[in-house]
């Protein structure tokens, strides 16, 4: 309710008009708004329901008389305070009737009305029942700020600027530090700060600054310890100060960067490693070799320089050392190449599988002469390094023409599956498969599942195939049956998508 | 030999620390009659010596430097990059021909090579028929068919 410049409202309550009528007379002038009643029922509807500033009463009346009205009002919470005065014609009542209404606002004007006596009564009780407005609209206000800052999580508090006692102090006190509001007032803010954090409010103090942030360690009333994030206005030598007990957050901190730091140290062993495997791979490349090439060459001397010396079985011998000398080599080779590519770094751009896997089939046909029949699907896009995307085709696809090659009618099928976040590829074959007891071993390196007599080989290139897609963030996997052919499955991340 | 070291026309250095592999060479580059005026040498320190005719090869003729140099990569003391880069950065060597005959792929020698200078990078195969064909296409055209400064 918008209060325009104060109007007092008063209600006259008389059963005769003509009374009425005087004390309109008498008390009608400019921000006052009376109300005239004829009975007491119609007093209290009035009452009950809008605001009445002031009451003049009638003692006598027919039906509900005066006193009757006066304590039902002053039994109801809305209208207690009202002040009401008695226009009586006797002073027979009085004293009884003091007795009932001593507590609120309560006077008597005798007939005949005395204008200038009522007036000054009235005018005087209005004032009154303003002033008491006032002070109770102004106690609610304060109550409310009490209670937003006794129910606030935060200390608030104020500090003497240069003894640093606490003047005032909030009811969170009791929940951070353990003591009650009594014992913190009138205490040293440095009692509850570590060395460190005294020192800082010291040296913080030594210079005026309107507004100032600190972190200082705190101690409860068990002694534990909290970490306190402080903002602090400086106002007449008085910090409006709040404090925030940040322990959770410091605690966390630290692990995030304890954490960080043993990443860190992870990341230096890594790298420690990758250089001692290069170094390995290095001296595998440059020392294994060297001894392989001597053993078939040296083969080869034999041959050439003292072959009238040597029978045939003689001879199958050395060749049969060339051979391994031969395979040793090319096992250094796909070692070495598996190696490197673990230590290769991947590039992710846009990749078109379609386009990407259309120059290796022809290229494999090429190389390898071949009569299986290769169906690729439309294959769906998504990032990598096309390098080596590029690869584990070449080793898929190589793989299914050499295991299809002794079927009568070779066919590959090369496709894609689209799922929530991933797209898995698929390269089938209907060759010779495997048994699918062995298929954990199939990935592993040097593994293989046929003898070299029946098709030949290394088994480096799943492994190869394992690492580029782990690389990237997929997964590998095959399905098969012992004659029927075999399915190679990878899956590749769906490009990512910022959120907003 | 001593006299030859010191005073003979030489075609080639072959800067070798196995023996085996060098005997493979020699043989190779036999086969197309290169080999006659070759000058095998054990390390980079050596080969060093020899061209800068220092240490045991004080009193070699300097005029005489070879017009090829065969160069192993990973050899004992001073290895066939440092001996690279030496050569190349010293005046009285930098026109010879250097071909790096090694067993590393890797990317890194190969650029490194490059990098100081080398003119030929070759892996050597592991099978011998391959390794006799790349020494011998090697040897014929660094020594009949390429035209070098003369100095």
């Amino acid at each position: 309710m918008m209060e325009k410049q104060a109007e007092d409202h008063i209600l006259i309550v008389d059963d005769k008009i003509n009374n009425i009528y005087v004390l309109e007379e008498i008390l009608r002038q400019p921000g006052r708004n009376l109300i005239s009643v004829t009975n007491g029922n119609e007093a209290l509807k009035i009452a009950l329901h809008q605001e009445i500033d002031l009451i003049l009463l009638d003692v006598q009346m027919p039906g509900m008389d005066g006193f009757e009205v006066a304590q039902i009002l002053k039994s109801n919470k809305r209208t207690s305070e009202t002040p009401i005065i008695f226009v009586t014609a006797e002073l027979k009542d009085h004293k009884f009737v003091m007795k009932g209404f001593e507590e609120g606002a309560i006077d008597y004007l005798y007939k005949p009305l005395n204008p200038e006596i009522t007036e000054a009564k009235v005018s005087v009780l209005l004032q009154l029942h303003r002033q008491q407005r006032e002070l109770m609209e102004k106690n609610q206000a304060l109550e409310n700020y009490a209670l937003l800052i006794n129910n606030s999580a935060d200390l608030i508090c104020i500090i003497h600027g240069s003894s640093f006692l606490f003047e005032e102090v909030n009811d969170a006190v009791h929940t951070l530090l353990g003591y009650t509001v009594q014992e913190m007032k009138g205490s040293s803010l440095l009692n509850y700060l570590s060395e460190e954090g005294q020192a800082r409010v010291k040296q913080l103090a030594a210079v005026y600054q309107p507004e100032f942030l600190f972190e200082a360690l705190m101690y409860t009333k068990n002694n534990e310890p909290r970490f306190f994030s402080w903002n602090v206005v400086h106002k007449q030598n008085l910090w409006f100060a709040i404090g925030r007990d940040i322990t959770r957050q410091k605690k966390a901190d630290f692990e995030i960067k304890e954490l960080n730091r043993n990443l860190e140290r992870n990341l230096a062993q890594l790298q420690l490693t990758n250089k001692e495997l290069e170094a390995f791979s290095y001296s595998v490349s440059h020392d294994l070799r060297a001894p392989l090439r001597s053993i078939n060459g040296y083969a080869q001397m034999i041959q050439e320089d003292h072959a009238h010396a040597f029978n045939d079985e003689a001879k199958r011998m050395l060749n049969v050392i060339s051979k391994n000398a031969q395979k040793m080599g090319m096992l250094i080779d796909d070692l070495l190449a598996f190696s490197r590519m673990g230590r290769k770094e991947i590039t992710r751009v846009p990749v078109e599988f379609n386009k990407l896997v259309e120059p290796i089939i022809t290229e494999l046909k090429n190389s390898t002469p071949h009569k299986t029949k290769i169906t690729v699907q439309a294959l769906h896009n998504t990032q990598g390094d096309p390098a080596l995307l590029s690869q584990v085709y070449m080793n898929l696809i190589s793989n299914a023409i050499k295991y299809s090659a002794k079927k009568e009618a070779p066919e590959i099928e090369i496709g894609a599956e689209e799922k929530e976040d991933e797209i898995i590829y698929y390269v089938k074959d209907n060759g010779a498969g495997f048994d699918m007891q062995y298929a954990h071993k199939l990935f592993g390196v040097f593994q293989r599942l046929h003898s070299n007599e029946e098709f030949e080989g290394t088994g480096v290139g799943l492994a190869i195939v394992q690492r580029i897609i782990v690389k990237h963030g997929g997964k590998v996997w095959a399905e098969a049956k012992p004659g029927e052919g075999a399915a190679f499955y990878f899956s590749l991340p769906k490009i990512n998508k910022p959120p907003i | 030999m001593s006299e030859h070291l010191n005073n003979g026309k030489v075609d080639i250095v072959l800067c070798e620390d196995n023996a085996d592999e060098a005997e493979l060479t020699i043989r190779a580059l036999s086969k197309q009659g290169l080999a006659n005026s070759l000058v095998h040498l054990k390390d980079g320190e050596e080969l060093l010596h020899y061209l800068n005719c220092t240490g045991t090869y004080t009193g070699r003729n300097a005029a005489n430097q070879p017009r090829l140099i065969i160069l192993d990569l990973k050899m004992p003391k001073v290895d066939g990059l440092e001996v690279l880069k030496k050569l190349k950065s010293d005046n009285r060597t930098c026109m010879i021909p250097v071909v790096l005959l090694t067993s590393s792929k890797e990317e890194k020698d190969i650029r490194e090579s490059y990098m100081l200078g080398v003119n030929s990078y070759i892996v050597k195969p592991v099978d011998f028929e391959g390794y006799v064909k790349a020494i011998s296409t090697m040897g014929l055209y660094w020594l009949i068919l390429n035209q070098t400064c003369q100095m």
